[in-house]
């Protein structure tokens, strides 16, 4: 049996006409015929802003947390001028169902189907605190589903590549009769499944809960914007270099750093890990590996987004991967040709699910 | 308009001993010892007897090209010198054409040989003057084509058999007279099929080989019986000439010939399965083979009893076999005999073609996707080789003329395949082949974003080796015995990555094969067939990732959408073996009108796989077997109303073990057992004439336990995949061809099908994934002479069903908006037309074949729809288009 062909749907196949400039790139290299690519000019951009409402993020705080803990949650949204706005009618709700193995979005359609029997409300408005669930890690977790009389046990859930299990958040964005569903995944602290019992001790002393990220500064054209409400002066029309910096973290752990690392536990280091305090850069962090049956030690993976009301980002998003130590993504900014206040928004991510914003202002002149 | 063969376009030279000879020798002072010299004085005078040399090796002077181009003629006359051996040891030119025609003449000159002159008995060396005259033969009067003529005879009495139709595939037929006698004339030189037909007989066919100028004498020995089962078109077979003909009951099969003219192919005779009825059209750069509604994987591909994972390579460019290796290519889409299992959807069998006994042939292939070369010879009166290699280079070429990242970004296959035969002949009806197949795809394909989580990478490979020995042997009594074990391995891998996100899956697998079958004729209306089909697979599996990627028939998803990020990672190894005996009859009633073909098979499966659930902390994996025995009983009739109207039906069991990458604890379940369907047909063909024929079909499948997907919010441990699915395929397809009538031969095939899945109990009944409505495909070539031939194709097919987005939700950890899906797969890609052409023009090159093809696809350039995107919060929707007008130059050289 060809087990391509049984993958063949959704495998390189028709990708062979996708995205990227397809298939038609090879007849026009060897028919010389010139013919327009293939790919559907698509111009909405996700980092153009111009909607009454958008979500640009949802920060949990802590940004991981165990089941019962309180959680802080606020949303960053946006009119089309990119001002953030306080949108009172907002809502907060968790999801309590779980995903079906066949569904590939994050959440099940249950969490944001009308009339939906699965949300537990929360409160409303961009800003709300809420306990996470006692049920969480059952529910969306490594812990094993309770069965029926008879049946076999349940499958528990798959940890996402860095380990983590998440409780949906759902946020639906109203501003007048303007609304936008987000379903925000609030990371949990489960543990593991299926390792063996001594690598269950070690990652519960050696894991440490994920920090959010903090940006370090941001510069535009290689200067530092001291002062997030003072617009930024640029020609109209001109290209603009945008860099957004975060903190380093340290790539080796060291007692007394402040740091509490995936090498350290209160065992070892009580001075970090009494009080565990994260890195708001790019953590290193402990991750088991299901296929080697080992705990490995990972870092994060940085990602970041970008905003603007006007003109035009080279990239929607920029980032650095995992092995890359840069502590920096830039971006270039296209001002538009008409003079005006541009507001915008770096928005950081690291792969765990911190999250952190930072504004900025252009004066195009 | 015919071409001639190679040779004839050669001038010929021609040659003529004008003066004899000079009487004196040109050795005159040389001594001679024991020799008398001519002119010696001392010698005794006694009366001499002169014998002229006689020339006895008589070698052809190459006529010089450009002269000939230039129609130039000439004479050289040349003084030879022979010795006493006969050898010619000097040659002067005494008049000379010009340097060319000299050279030409001196060098065929020097290889005559002769009987030598002598006096008085006595061999001596002489000189002679020889006229060589280069005249360019009248060519359009040489003979080039062949005669054929022979006899078809009862094969029992051996008395001549009258009216019958013996017919070649160029159209050109005869009919025997009272003697059984047949004629036909000026048949091309080359391969052709040979098909004997008559009154109330379904034709029977073999293949026999024409040589330039020379007649082609056969004796056909038919019977007029042979109810064998599976070949129930077979109303006689033509002994020892042509093996037997082992149709379905709803089958098409195209000759080899015919495939690699069709627009499209490029020449690739196996590619003309995507044109036949009863096949969906496969998206670009797919190749997935969709016949009957049902899933690519559940369509079994044969070369001559040796199951092979894939019919195409990646892309779906080229198949995984050389058309030169290729006799024909038939379809059975559904309703097959007991003689196949394992599949619950249709079968492709390729037929290979017979290793030539004259001399050695081949070709060379070469066109922008890949290059190929085959070669076939006798290497003794008994022993006769095949050999034949592909090897793609469309990504060097799209290297080389494109821009640098190019590669990268596009999904280029590589691939190459080869195929070896090894026959040996005992006699006529005895033969035994060792053989080997081997194909390998690889394709790479990175497309880098700016942000790590956008960066998606993907690799996949497949490469599959058999080895098979296939006995065959036809008893005197006209029984047949063949026996074909099998070993070979299939290694493959799909390696991508969106983002963070993996998706791994490699497979290594032993497959074990052997079928034996033993056809007889105990009566003159019974026929049966029995023998046994044995398959063994041994299987080791590694996958990383989500349990939704890749994604499977039925997903609910948006193209290019990012996998679920929850992953998990599985090794196992299954084992999947199953021992088929088969039975078959074939009975004839109603003075051979009415057959009825009932047929059986058993087929006990064991299923093992090493691991029943998920290896959780320090406890050993303890794994699981299975056995199920399918019973399969089928059944077909046909029914001959009169020579031109038939009636047939078909109805049977089947059943498919579940693919081995579905036995994962994790991804899968191990305890899957065997999927299941009915077929049933009822058609009717109608010989409209001689050449021209229609056939309709309307068909059923039914489909029970299919795995799918468990629909449960939380399902049970190692129950990812259950076996609760339902599925129906239920249409008609036509099937009008007109077979080669003087310069023209096409078809038009026209499917209508539903096919549509139920996943679970309780879910709405939608439409599968291929789903095609209506698929119409027509092909037609004509040779417009001077070897120019014009191909056209045109092609319509309903688009596949896609989900709806109705809306959108925003996913703030990654930053993406995540579609919210309308009712399954409830709209249609628009509609796909397009029309294709093919050129070709055949010449001579020396004594061997050359052909320049141009084939065009898309000729009309319309922007054809191949699938779905939508804009990152899924507001904007449009739509990949397909290839644009995109034209294939290509070369074939053979010999």
């Amino acid at each position: 049996m060809d087990i391509l062909n049984r993958f063949r749907f959704a495998a390189i196949s028709l990708l062979a006409a996708a995205v990227s400039g397809c298939a038609v790139e090879i007849a026009i290299l060897v028919s010389a015929i010139g013919i327009s690519g293939c790919k559907p000019n698509l111009e909405e951009r996700a980092s153009e802003l111009g909607a009454p409402v958008r979500v640009l993020a949802v920060r949990a705080d802590p940004a991981e947390g165990v089941p019962g803990d309180a959680v802080a949650f606020r949303a960053l949204v946006v009119d089309a001028t990119g001002a953030e706005i306080a949108a009172p009618s907002s809502s907060w709700a968790f999801c309590t169902a779980r995903k079906p193995l066949a569904e590939l979005g994050p959440v099940s359609p249950a969490c944001y189907e009308a009339g939906s029997d699965a949300l537990s409300l929360l409160g409303s408005g961009t800003n709300v605190q809420a306990m996470l669930p006692t049920s969480a890690c059952s529910n969306f977790g490594p812990e094993v589903p309770p069965n029926k009389p008879g049946e076999p046990y349940g499958r528990p859930v798959d940890p996402d590549p860095t380990g983590g299990y998440y409780q949906p958040v759902v946020f639906v964005a109203m501003e007048g009769s303007d609304w936008v569903t987000a379903v925000e995944t609030a990371r949990i602290a489960c543990g593991l499944s299926g390792a063996s019992s001594d690598d269950v001790i070690a990652f519960r002393q050696r894991y440490h809960v994920n920090e959010n990220p903090g940006v370090l500064r941001l510069r535009v054209n290689g200067e530092d914007v001291v002062d997030e409400t003072t617009p930024v002066v640029v020609a109209s029309g001109t290209s603009v270099a945008v860099t957004v910096e975060w903190p380093a973290c340290p790539d080796v752990d060291a007692c007394g750093d402040g740091i509490c690392g995936p090498d350290e536990s209160q065992v070892t280091c009580m001075d970090d890990c009494t009080q565990p305090n994260g890195c708001m850069g790019a953590e290193r962090y402990l991750v088991y590996d299901a296929e080697a049956r080992e705990l490995v030690v990972h870092r994060e993976a940085m990602s970041v987004s970008w905003f603007a009301s006007s003109g035009s980002f080279d990239q929607d998003r920029t980032g650095r991967e995992a092995d890359d130590p840069a502590t920096f993504s830039d971006n270039i900014w296209q001002a538009p040709t008409t003079p005006g206040i541009v507001k915008g928004w770096v928005v950081l991510r690291e792969e765990r699910g911190g999250t952190a914003w930072h504004p900025f202002i252009f004066e195009v002149r | 308009m015919t071409s001639f063969p190679p040779r004839t376009f050669f001038g010929a030279a021609f040659f003529a001993l004008l003066l004899g000879f000079t009487r004196n020798a040109f050795a005159q002072g040389d001594a001679q010892p024991g020799g008398a010299r001519v002119g010696d004085r001392d010698a005794p005078a006694t009366p001499r007897v002169i014998k002229p040399p006689r020339i006895v090796k008589f070698v052809e002077a190459e006529y010089p090209p450009s002269e000939k181009e230039a129609n130039k003629e000439a004479t050289v006359v040349l003084s030879l010198g022979i010795s006493e051996t006969g050898a010619v040891v000097a040659v002067v030119v005494q008049e000379s054409a010009g340097p060319e025609f000299d050279a030409a003449a001196v060098t065929a000159a020097r290889q005559f040989i002769f009987e030598p002159a002598e006096v008085n008995g006595k061999p001596i060396p002489v000189k002679i003057t020889y006229r060589y005259e280069f005249v360019i033969k009248q060519e359009v009067i040489k003979r080039t084509n062949s005669d054929f003529q022979g006899e078809v005879r009862d094969r029992t009495t051996k008395k001549p058999l009258a009216n019958v139709t013996v017919t070649l595939e160029t159209g050109q037929h005869a009919t025997t007279d009272a003697q059984g006698h047949f004629t036909i004339a000026e048949v091309e030189p080359g391969d052709h099929t040979v098909t004997l037909s008559g009154e109330g007989l379904t034709p029977a066919s073999t293949q026999e080989t024409f040589e330039a100028g020379k007649k082609l004498d056969a004796t056909y020995d038919v019977e007029l019986k042979a109810n064998v089962p599976g070949d129930d078109d077979s109303d006689f077979e033509v002994v020892v000439t042509a093996p037997r003909i082992g149709r379905q009951v709803v089958s098409t099969e195209i000759p080899a010939e015919q495939g690699r003219k069709v627009p499209g192919t490029q020449g690739d005779v196996l590619k003309v399965v995507e044109n036949l009825p009863g096949v969906a059209r496969a998206a670009v750069g797919s190749g997935a083979l969709v016949v009957w509604g049902a899933a690519p994987e559940d369509t079994q591909v044969f070369v001559e009893g040796i199951r092979i994972p894939r019919l195409y390579h990646d892309g779906g460019y080229r198949s995984v076999i050389h058309s030169d290796m290729v006799k024909s290519v038939e379809l059975v889409p559904g309703g097959y005999g007991a003689s196949y299992g394992r599949g619950i959807g249709g079968l492709v069998n390729v037929q290979r073609r017979p290793i030539p006994q004259d001399r050695v042939h081949g070709s060379v292939n070469v066109d922008i996707i890949d290059a190929s070369a085959s070669v076939s010879a006798p290497i003794t009166d008994k022993l006769s080789a095949a050999v034949a290699f592909r090897r793609s280079h469309l990504d060097s070429v799209v290297k080389a003329v494109g821009s640098g990242d190019v590669a990268d970004v596009v999904p280029l296959p590589k691939y190459y395949d080869g195929q070896a035969r090894l026959v040996y002949r005992f006699n006529a009806n005895e033969t035994f082949e060792l053989g080997g197949l081997l194909s390998s795809d690889n394709t790479n394909h990175t497309l880098l974003g700016a942000d790590p989580a956008d960066t998606k990478r993907e690799s996949q490979a497949l490469a599959f080796g058999r080895i098979y020995g296939r006995y065959e042997k036809k008893l005197p009594t006209g029984d047949t015995i063949v026996l074909t074990p099998s070993w070979g391995q299939n290694h493959s891998r799909i390696t991508d990555r969106f983002g963070a996100t993996p998706t791994e899956l490699t497979s290594d697998a032993n497959v074990f094969g052997f079928r034996g079958t033993y056809r007889a004729q105990p009566e003159k209306w019974l026929g049966v067939s029995f023998g046994v089909d044995v398959d063994v697979t041994s299987s080791t599996f590694r996958r990383a990732g989500s349990v939704s990627s890749p994604a499977r028939e039925g997903d609910v998803r948006v193209f290019g959408q990012a996998p679920s990020d929850q992953v998990n990672v599985d090794r196992w190894h299954t084992i999947v073996s199953s021992f088929a005996p088969f039975a078959e009859a074939d009975i004839g009633l109603l003075d051979d009108r009415l057959h009825i073909m009932p047929g059986l098979r058993l087929e006990p499966y064991v299923i093992a796989v090493d691991k029943a659930t998920p290896v959780s902390g320090d406890v050993p994996p303890v794994g699981t077997s299975s056995e199920k025995t399918a019973i399969e009983p089928r059944i077909a009739l046909r029914y001959q109303f009169s020579p031109r109207l038939t009636a047939k039906a078909a109805f049977g069991l089947y059943h498919q073990p579940p693919a081995g990458e579905d036995l994962s604890a994790v991804f899968g379940n191990p305890k899957l057992g065997l999927e299941s369907a009915i077929h049933s047909l009822l058609g009717t063909a109608v010989k409209i004439t001689d050449t021209l024929n229609a056939e309709v079909t309307a068909f059923y499948s039914g489909m029970n336990d299919l795995v799918a997907r468990s629909t449960a919010p939380t399902p049970l441990l190692a129950q990812a995949l259950v076996q609760q699915g339902r599925g129906k395929s239920y249409g008609a397809q036509l099937m009008l061809r007109q077979e080669q009538i003087g310069r023209f031969f096409g078809w038009a095939s026209y499917s209508l099908i539903r096919s549509v899945r139920t996943d679970a109990p309780g879910l709405d009944e939608r439409l599968f994934d291929y789903d095609q409505t209506h698929v119409l495909t027509i092909v037609g070539s004509y040779d417009l002479g001077n070897g120019v031939e014009v191909g056209v194709r045109g092609r319509y097919a309903t688009g596949y069903p896609r989900t709806p987005v109705v809306g959108s939700f925003y996913s703030p950890r990654t930053d993406r908006f995540e579609p919210i899906f309308g009712s399954q797969n409830s709209e249609r890609i628009p509609a796909f037309w397009q029309l294709d052409a093919r050129i070709a023009k055949r010449f001579n090159l020396g004594a061997t074949d050359a052909e320049v093809y141009l084939d065009v696809q898309n000729v009309t350039n319309h922007a054809n729809a191949e699938e779905i995107v939508y804009g990152y919060d899924y507001k904007q929707k449009a739509y990949i288009k397909g290839l644009p007008t995109l034209p294939v130059l290509g070369f074939k050289w053979t010999f």
